[in-house]
Protein backbone atom coordinates (compact mmCIF):
# COMPACT_ATOMS: atom_id res chain seq x y z
CA UNK A 1 0.00 0.00 0.00
CA UNK A 2 1.65 3.54 -0.89
CA UNK A 3 1.95 6.37 1.03
CA UNK A 4 -0.76 7.69 -0.47
CA UNK A 5 -3.31 4.99 0.18
CA UNK A 6 -2.30 4.58 4.02
CA UNK A 7 -3.01 8.65 3.86
CA UNK A 8 -6.30 8.33 2.59
CA UNK A 9 -7.44 5.29 4.95
CA UNK A 10 -5.87 6.95 7.99
CA UNK A 11 -8.20 9.96 7.18
CA UNK A 12 -11.14 7.93 6.53
CA UNK A 13 -10.98 6.11 9.85
CA UNK A 14 -10.04 9.85 11.72
CA UNK A 15 -13.35 11.40 10.46
CA UNK A 16 -15.95 9.11 11.21
CA UNK A 17 -14.47 7.75 14.42
CA UNK A 18 -16.19 10.15 16.65
CA UNK A 19 -19.80 8.96 15.00
CA UNK A 20 -22.33 7.07 16.72
CA UNK A 21 -25.69 6.12 15.03
CA UNK A 22 -29.01 7.66 16.40
CA UNK A 23 -29.96 6.44 19.71
CA UNK A 24 -33.08 5.28 18.34
CA UNK A 25 -31.85 3.40 15.46
CA UNK A 26 -33.96 0.12 16.15
CA UNK A 27 -37.37 1.93 17.19
CA UNK A 28 -36.70 3.23 13.25
CA UNK A 29 -36.02 0.21 11.57
CA UNK A 30 -38.91 -1.48 13.04
CA UNK A 31 -41.23 1.28 12.12
CA UNK A 32 -39.77 1.16 8.35
CA UNK A 33 -40.18 -2.47 8.39
CA UNK A 34 -43.90 -2.15 9.40
CA UNK A 35 -44.41 0.30 6.98
CA UNK A 36 -43.16 -1.97 4.33
CA UNK A 37 -45.71 -5.24 5.60
CA UNK A 38 -48.20 -2.46 5.40
CA UNK A 39 -47.26 -1.63 1.77
CA UNK A 40 -46.56 -5.59 0.64
CA UNK A 41 -50.41 -5.95 2.50
CA UNK A 42 -51.58 -3.26 -0.18
CA UNK A 43 -50.15 -4.70 -3.12
CA UNK A 44 -52.01 -8.08 -2.15
CA UNK A 45 -55.18 -6.49 -1.81
CA UNK A 46 -54.66 -4.83 -5.13
CA UNK A 47 -54.18 -8.22 -6.80
CA UNK A 48 -57.00 -9.81 -4.94
CA UNK A 49 -58.98 -6.86 -5.99
CA UNK A 50 -57.72 -7.30 -9.37
CA UNK A 51 -58.62 -10.77 -9.85
CA UNK A 52 -61.81 -10.40 -8.39
CA UNK A 53 -62.74 -7.83 -11.08
CA UNK A 54 -61.41 -9.72 -13.63
CA UNK A 55 -63.82 -12.26 -13.33
CA UNK A 56 -66.65 -9.84 -12.81
CA UNK A 57 -69.51 -9.21 -14.96
CA UNK A 58 -69.24 -5.35 -14.10
CA UNK A 59 -65.55 -5.74 -14.31
CA UNK A 60 -65.03 -2.86 -16.99
CA UNK A 61 -67.07 -0.08 -14.02
CA UNK A 62 -64.90 -1.75 -11.16
CA UNK A 63 -61.79 -1.11 -13.09
CA UNK A 64 -62.99 2.13 -12.65
CA UNK A 65 -62.39 1.96 -8.82
CA UNK A 66 -59.16 -0.34 -8.86
CA UNK A 67 -57.53 2.21 -10.74
CA UNK A 68 -58.85 5.56 -9.52
CA UNK A 69 -58.39 6.80 -12.39
CA UNK A 70 -61.53 8.61 -14.58
CA UNK A 71 -63.04 6.44 -16.87
CA UNK A 72 -62.11 6.65 -20.35
CA UNK A 73 -61.89 3.88 -22.99
CA UNK A 74 -58.65 4.20 -23.70
CA UNK A 75 -58.20 3.26 -20.43
CA UNK A 76 -60.30 0.20 -20.02
CA UNK A 77 -57.86 -2.68 -19.58
CA UNK A 78 -58.52 -5.94 -17.99
CA UNK A 79 -55.66 -6.36 -15.00
CA UNK A 80 -53.24 -8.94 -15.50
CA UNK A 81 -50.18 -10.27 -13.46
CA UNK A 82 -48.30 -8.00 -10.98
CA UNK A 83 -50.86 -5.14 -9.98
CA UNK A 84 -49.08 -1.89 -9.41
CA UNK A 85 -51.87 0.26 -7.72
CA UNK A 86 -51.37 4.28 -6.44
CA UNK A 87 -50.54 2.64 -2.70
CA UNK A 88 -46.84 1.66 -4.17
CA UNK A 89 -46.35 4.58 -6.17
CA UNK A 90 -43.17 6.65 -5.69
CA UNK A 91 -42.03 10.04 -5.75
CA UNK A 92 -38.64 10.47 -7.14
CA UNK A 93 -36.27 12.99 -8.76
CA UNK A 94 -35.37 12.55 -12.05
CA UNK A 95 -32.40 14.71 -13.99
CA UNK A 96 -34.79 17.07 -15.96
CA UNK A 97 -33.83 14.80 -19.20
CA UNK A 98 -35.12 11.58 -18.23
CA UNK A 99 -37.20 11.45 -21.39
CA UNK A 100 -34.09 10.82 -23.28
CA UNK A 101 -32.96 8.03 -21.55
CA UNK A 102 -36.15 5.98 -21.68
CA UNK A 103 -37.33 3.61 -23.40
CA UNK A 104 -40.66 5.37 -24.70
CA UNK A 105 -44.05 2.89 -25.75
CA UNK A 106 -47.27 4.83 -25.61
CA UNK A 107 -47.91 6.64 -22.74
CA UNK A 108 -45.11 4.22 -20.51
CA UNK A 109 -41.60 5.30 -20.04
CA UNK A 110 -39.41 2.73 -18.52
CA UNK A 111 -35.78 3.63 -17.59
CA UNK A 112 -33.56 0.68 -16.88
CA UNK A 113 -30.07 1.76 -17.06
CA UNK A 114 -29.17 0.69 -13.56
CA UNK A 115 -26.83 -1.85 -13.91
CA UNK A 116 -23.11 -1.98 -15.09
CA UNK A 117 -22.20 -3.12 -18.09
CA UNK A 118 -20.82 -5.77 -16.95
CA UNK A 119 -23.21 -6.91 -14.30
CA UNK A 120 -23.68 -10.23 -13.37
CA UNK A 121 -27.63 -11.52 -13.47
CA UNK A 122 -27.10 -14.59 -11.79
CA UNK A 123 -25.64 -15.50 -8.29
CA UNK A 124 -23.63 -17.91 -7.74
CA UNK A 125 -26.16 -20.25 -6.88
CA UNK A 126 -28.05 -19.96 -9.83
CA UNK A 127 -30.77 -17.77 -8.72
CA UNK A 128 -30.80 -14.69 -10.11
CA UNK A 129 -30.83 -10.90 -9.15
CA UNK A 130 -33.16 -8.40 -9.25
CA UNK A 131 -32.71 -5.56 -11.33
CA UNK A 132 -34.45 -2.06 -10.76
CA UNK A 133 -36.76 -0.32 -13.43
CA UNK A 134 -38.15 2.82 -12.84
CA UNK A 135 -41.70 3.11 -15.25
CA UNK A 136 -43.33 6.33 -15.58
CA UNK A 137 -46.98 6.26 -17.34
CA UNK A 138 -49.91 8.59 -18.40
CA UNK A 139 -52.23 6.14 -18.56
CA UNK A 140 -53.65 2.77 -17.44
CA UNK A 141 -51.52 -0.12 -18.90
CA UNK A 142 -50.53 -3.81 -19.00
CA UNK A 143 -47.23 -4.77 -20.16
CA UNK A 144 -46.12 -8.61 -21.12
CA UNK A 145 -42.88 -10.39 -22.18
CA UNK A 146 -42.88 -11.15 -25.70
CA UNK A 147 -42.66 -13.86 -26.68
CA UNK A 148 -45.04 -15.52 -23.92
CA UNK A 149 -44.30 -18.88 -25.46
CA UNK A 150 -43.47 -21.26 -22.33
CA UNK A 151 -40.56 -21.94 -23.41
CA UNK A 152 -38.91 -18.78 -23.23
CA UNK A 153 -38.98 -17.29 -19.81
CA UNK A 154 -36.40 -14.71 -19.13
CA UNK A 155 -38.17 -12.11 -17.37
CA UNK A 156 -40.20 -11.61 -14.48
CA UNK A 157 -42.18 -8.70 -12.69
CA UNK A 158 -41.04 -9.42 -9.01
CA UNK A 159 -44.05 -8.17 -6.48
CA UNK A 160 -41.70 -6.37 -3.92
CA UNK A 161 -38.06 -5.71 -4.15
CA UNK A 162 -35.62 -5.66 -1.91
CA UNK A 163 -31.87 -5.67 -2.89
CA UNK A 164 -28.96 -7.30 -4.78
CA UNK A 165 -28.40 -9.72 -2.35
CA UNK A 166 -31.44 -11.40 -2.24
CA UNK A 167 -32.18 -14.55 -4.61
CA UNK A 168 -34.83 -14.89 -7.02
CA UNK A 169 -35.89 -17.43 -9.39
CA UNK A 170 -38.07 -16.70 -12.09
CA UNK A 171 -41.43 -18.01 -10.54
CA UNK A 172 -41.11 -15.56 -8.39
CA UNK A 173 -42.44 -12.95 -10.14
CA UNK A 174 -44.83 -12.77 -13.32
CA UNK A 175 -44.67 -12.46 -16.60
CA UNK A 176 -47.07 -9.03 -17.36
CA UNK A 177 -47.92 -6.52 -14.63
CA UNK A 178 -50.42 -3.83 -14.82
CA UNK A 179 -49.47 -0.38 -14.00
CA UNK A 180 -52.29 1.92 -12.65
CA UNK A 181 -52.01 5.54 -13.69
CA UNK A 182 -53.37 7.43 -10.66
CA UNK A 183 -55.39 10.82 -10.64
CA UNK A 184 -53.31 13.53 -11.62
CA UNK A 185 -54.35 15.21 -7.95
CA UNK A 186 -52.69 12.12 -6.09
CA UNK A 187 -49.73 11.58 -8.53
CA UNK A 188 -46.93 12.07 -6.39
CA UNK A 189 -44.64 12.49 -9.54
CA UNK A 190 -46.04 15.87 -10.67
CA UNK A 191 -46.49 16.41 -14.89
CA UNK A 192 -49.37 14.13 -15.15
CA UNK A 193 -47.17 11.46 -14.41
CA UNK A 194 -47.35 8.34 -11.98
CA UNK A 195 -44.22 6.53 -10.90
CA UNK A 196 -43.25 2.96 -9.60
CA UNK A 197 -40.29 1.81 -8.74
CA UNK A 198 -39.73 -1.79 -8.75
CA UNK A 199 -37.60 -5.12 -9.21
CA UNK A 200 -37.65 -7.24 -12.31
CA UNK A 201 -35.75 -10.90 -12.66
CA UNK A 202 -33.74 -11.26 -16.07
CA UNK A 203 -31.87 -14.54 -17.19
CA UNK A 204 -30.02 -11.91 -19.18
CA UNK A 205 -27.67 -10.85 -20.66
CA UNK A 206 -30.27 -10.31 -23.42
CA UNK A 207 -32.83 -7.86 -24.93
CA UNK A 208 -36.70 -8.26 -23.90
CA UNK A 209 -39.33 -7.00 -25.94
CA UNK A 210 -42.77 -5.77 -23.94
CA UNK A 211 -45.68 -5.63 -25.16
CA UNK A 212 -47.49 -2.07 -23.87
CA UNK A 213 -51.81 -2.29 -23.87
CA UNK A 214 -54.04 0.42 -23.21
CA UNK A 215 -56.68 -1.23 -24.65
CA UNK A 216 -57.83 -4.66 -25.59
CA UNK A 217 -58.70 -3.90 -28.67
CA UNK A 218 -55.80 -1.90 -29.59
CA UNK A 219 -52.73 -3.13 -31.32
CA UNK A 220 -49.76 -3.25 -28.23
CA UNK A 221 -46.88 -0.68 -28.57
CA UNK A 222 -43.69 -2.24 -28.58
CA UNK A 223 -40.96 -1.74 -26.01
CA UNK A 224 -37.80 -3.27 -26.18
CA UNK A 225 -35.64 -3.01 -23.09
CA UNK A 226 -31.67 -3.79 -23.15
CA UNK A 227 -30.55 -5.79 -20.16
CA UNK A 228 -27.01 -6.05 -21.33
CA UNK A 229 -25.82 -7.09 -24.61
CA UNK A 230 -29.12 -8.26 -26.86
CA UNK A 231 -28.77 -11.25 -29.47
CA UNK A 232 -27.42 -13.69 -26.81
CA UNK B 1 -27.21 -13.82 17.98
CA UNK B 2 -30.82 -11.87 18.43
CA UNK B 3 -31.56 -9.14 15.73
CA UNK B 4 -30.78 -6.46 18.34
CA UNK B 5 -27.93 -7.83 19.59
CA UNK B 6 -26.24 -7.33 16.20
CA UNK B 7 -27.28 -4.15 15.88
CA UNK B 8 -26.14 -2.78 19.51
CA UNK B 9 -22.88 -4.55 18.57
CA UNK B 10 -22.62 -3.43 14.96
CA UNK B 11 -24.29 -0.44 13.66
CA UNK B 12 -21.17 1.81 15.00
CA UNK B 13 -19.45 0.60 12.58
CA UNK B 14 -22.15 0.77 9.94
CA UNK B 15 -23.03 4.16 10.37
CA UNK B 16 -19.59 5.37 9.81
CA UNK B 17 -19.50 3.25 6.39
CA UNK B 18 -22.56 4.67 5.69
CA UNK B 19 -21.70 8.34 6.26
CA UNK B 20 -18.36 7.66 4.15
CA UNK B 21 -20.80 6.06 1.39
CA UNK B 22 -23.28 9.47 1.33
CA UNK B 23 -20.02 12.00 1.75
CA UNK B 24 -21.04 12.65 5.42
CA UNK B 25 -24.20 13.54 4.80
CA UNK B 26 -25.42 12.72 8.34
CA UNK B 27 -29.28 12.47 7.64
CA UNK B 28 -28.61 10.31 4.29
CA UNK B 29 -26.26 8.27 6.53
CA UNK B 30 -28.78 7.20 8.67
CA UNK B 31 -31.18 6.66 6.23
CA UNK B 32 -28.86 4.15 4.15
CA UNK B 33 -28.32 2.76 7.58
CA UNK B 34 -32.32 2.00 8.32
CA UNK B 35 -32.50 0.22 5.02
CA UNK B 36 -29.95 -1.77 5.08
CA UNK B 37 -30.76 -2.72 8.53
CA UNK B 38 -34.65 -3.49 7.55
CA UNK B 39 -33.72 -5.32 4.46
CA UNK B 40 -31.25 -7.51 7.12
CA UNK B 41 -34.46 -7.97 9.71
CA UNK B 42 -36.70 -8.80 6.65
CA UNK B 43 -34.19 -12.29 5.99
CA UNK B 44 -32.54 -11.91 9.44
CA UNK B 45 -33.72 -15.71 9.99
CA UNK B 46 -30.90 -16.48 7.30
CA UNK B 47 -28.68 -13.85 7.61
CA UNK B 48 -27.88 -14.52 11.65
CA UNK B 49 -27.17 -18.70 10.57
CA UNK B 50 -23.92 -16.96 8.19
CA UNK B 51 -20.84 -16.86 10.29
CA UNK B 52 -20.11 -12.96 9.48
CA UNK B 53 -24.05 -11.25 9.32
CA UNK B 54 -22.04 -8.01 9.51
CA UNK B 55 -20.53 -8.80 6.69
CA UNK B 56 -24.10 -9.41 4.83
CA UNK B 57 -25.44 -6.20 5.88
CA UNK B 58 -22.44 -4.16 4.45
CA UNK B 59 -22.77 -5.74 1.20
CA UNK B 60 -26.89 -4.22 1.67
CA UNK B 61 -25.39 -1.08 2.64
CA UNK B 62 -23.16 -0.83 -0.21
CA UNK B 63 -25.47 -1.70 -3.25
CA UNK B 64 -28.54 0.45 -1.44
CA UNK B 65 -25.84 3.44 -0.95
CA UNK B 66 -26.50 3.29 -5.25
CA UNK B 67 -29.32 1.98 -5.54
CA UNK B 68 -27.09 0.38 -8.70
CA UNK B 69 -28.31 4.14 -10.26
CA UNK B 70 -31.25 5.45 -9.11
CA UNK B 71 -28.85 7.87 -6.63
CA UNK B 72 -26.77 8.87 -9.12
CA UNK B 73 -29.41 9.56 -12.22
CA UNK B 74 -31.25 11.52 -9.28
CA UNK B 75 -28.66 13.69 -7.82
CA UNK B 76 -25.93 15.47 -9.49
CA UNK B 77 -22.45 14.57 -8.63
CA UNK B 78 -20.51 17.30 -7.04
CA UNK B 79 -17.18 17.72 -9.37
CA UNK B 80 -14.15 18.66 -7.31
CA UNK B 81 -11.43 20.48 -8.26
CA UNK B 82 -8.13 21.37 -7.82
CA UNK B 83 -9.36 25.11 -6.62
CA UNK B 84 -11.41 23.03 -3.61
CA UNK B 85 -7.84 22.73 -1.94
CA UNK B 86 -7.55 26.31 -1.19
CA UNK B 87 -10.57 26.84 0.44
CA UNK B 88 -10.38 23.93 2.87
CA UNK B 89 -6.45 24.91 3.42
CA UNK B 90 -7.27 28.12 4.08
CA UNK B 91 -9.40 27.17 6.91
CA UNK B 92 -8.19 24.16 8.49
CA UNK B 93 -4.28 23.75 9.83
CA UNK B 94 -1.93 20.44 9.00
CA UNK B 95 -3.49 17.08 9.50
CA UNK B 96 -6.78 18.57 9.94
CA UNK B 97 -6.82 20.34 6.89
CA UNK B 98 -5.74 16.94 5.06
CA UNK B 99 -8.16 15.06 6.20
CA UNK B 100 -11.31 17.46 5.03
CA UNK B 101 -9.25 17.76 1.92
CA UNK B 102 -9.45 14.25 1.11
CA UNK B 103 -13.01 13.12 2.76
CA UNK B 104 -14.33 16.56 0.95
CA UNK B 105 -13.06 14.93 -2.36
CA UNK B 106 -13.96 11.50 -1.76
CA UNK B 107 -17.08 13.49 -1.25
CA UNK B 108 -16.95 14.22 -4.75
CA UNK B 109 -16.22 10.99 -6.67
CA UNK B 110 -18.77 9.34 -8.71
CA UNK B 111 -20.75 6.68 -6.22
CA UNK B 112 -19.16 3.28 -7.63
CA UNK B 113 -15.89 5.12 -7.32
CA UNK B 114 -16.65 6.34 -3.97
CA UNK B 115 -17.88 3.36 -2.82
CA UNK B 116 -14.92 1.38 -4.13
CA UNK B 117 -12.69 3.11 -2.47
CA UNK B 118 -14.55 3.13 1.10
CA UNK B 119 -14.93 -0.72 0.82
CA UNK B 120 -11.33 -0.78 0.22
CA UNK B 121 -10.04 0.81 2.50
CA UNK B 122 -12.09 1.65 5.44
CA UNK B 123 -13.84 -1.70 5.23
CA UNK B 124 -10.75 -2.96 4.29
CA UNK B 125 -12.20 -5.34 1.85
CA UNK B 126 -10.25 -7.35 -1.10
CA UNK B 127 -10.74 -6.40 -4.36
CA UNK B 128 -12.46 -10.09 -5.02
CA UNK B 129 -14.69 -9.35 -2.18
CA UNK B 130 -15.45 -5.63 -3.44
CA UNK B 131 -16.27 -7.47 -6.82
CA UNK B 132 -18.39 -10.34 -5.12
CA UNK B 133 -20.40 -7.21 -3.18
CA UNK B 134 -21.21 -4.85 -6.41
CA UNK B 135 -21.79 -7.52 -8.28
CA UNK B 136 -19.76 -6.72 -10.56
CA UNK B 137 -16.11 -7.87 -12.11
CA UNK B 138 -12.38 -7.63 -10.39
CA UNK B 139 -11.13 -5.54 -13.21
CA UNK B 140 -13.82 -3.11 -12.72
CA UNK B 141 -12.99 -2.73 -8.64
CA UNK B 142 -9.74 -2.28 -10.31
CA UNK B 143 -10.49 0.61 -12.54
CA UNK B 144 -12.82 1.97 -10.27
CA UNK B 145 -10.23 2.42 -7.86
CA UNK B 146 -7.64 3.48 -9.93
CA UNK B 147 -9.47 6.38 -11.19
CA UNK B 148 -10.61 7.40 -7.95
CA UNK B 149 -7.38 7.45 -6.02
CA UNK B 150 -5.68 9.80 -8.71
CA UNK B 151 -8.72 12.08 -8.30
CA UNK B 152 -7.92 11.91 -4.88
CA UNK B 153 -4.26 12.38 -5.54
CA UNK B 154 -4.91 15.71 -7.90
CA UNK B 155 -6.51 17.23 -5.25
CA UNK B 156 -3.84 16.33 -2.87
CA UNK B 157 -1.43 17.54 -4.70
CA UNK B 158 -2.16 20.87 -6.07
CA UNK B 159 -3.27 21.71 -2.18
CA UNK B 160 -0.04 20.42 -0.76
CA UNK B 161 2.07 22.10 -3.64
CA UNK B 162 0.05 25.52 -3.07
CA UNK B 163 0.74 25.34 0.66
CA UNK B 164 4.12 24.61 -0.08
CA UNK B 165 4.59 27.96 -2.03
CA UNK B 166 2.21 30.14 0.42
CA UNK B 167 5.11 29.37 2.81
Amino acid sequence: MTDFENRLRAAMHSSVEAEEPPANLLAQVRRRHRRHLARLGAIGIAVAVAAAVAVSPARSALLRDVTTRPATSASAITPRGQVYGCDSQTSGILQSDWRRSAVHAGPLWILNQGIAPDFNFHNPDGTLKAVPLIVLLQDNVTVSVEPTAPGQPYFRFLPSFNDATDEYTLSDGLPSATFTACPARTALFGQGLTEYYLGVVVAGPRCITLGVRTSASQPPYRATLQFGKCGT
Amino acid sequence: MSFEEFVQGSSPRLFRTALLLTGHDRAAAEDLLQIALERAYRHWARICRSEEPERYVRRILANASHDRWRRAARHRERPIHPGDADRVADDHAGAVADRDLLMRALAGLPKRQRTVLVLRYYSDLSEQEIADVLGCSVGTVKSQASRGLARLRTVAEVSSERSWRAH
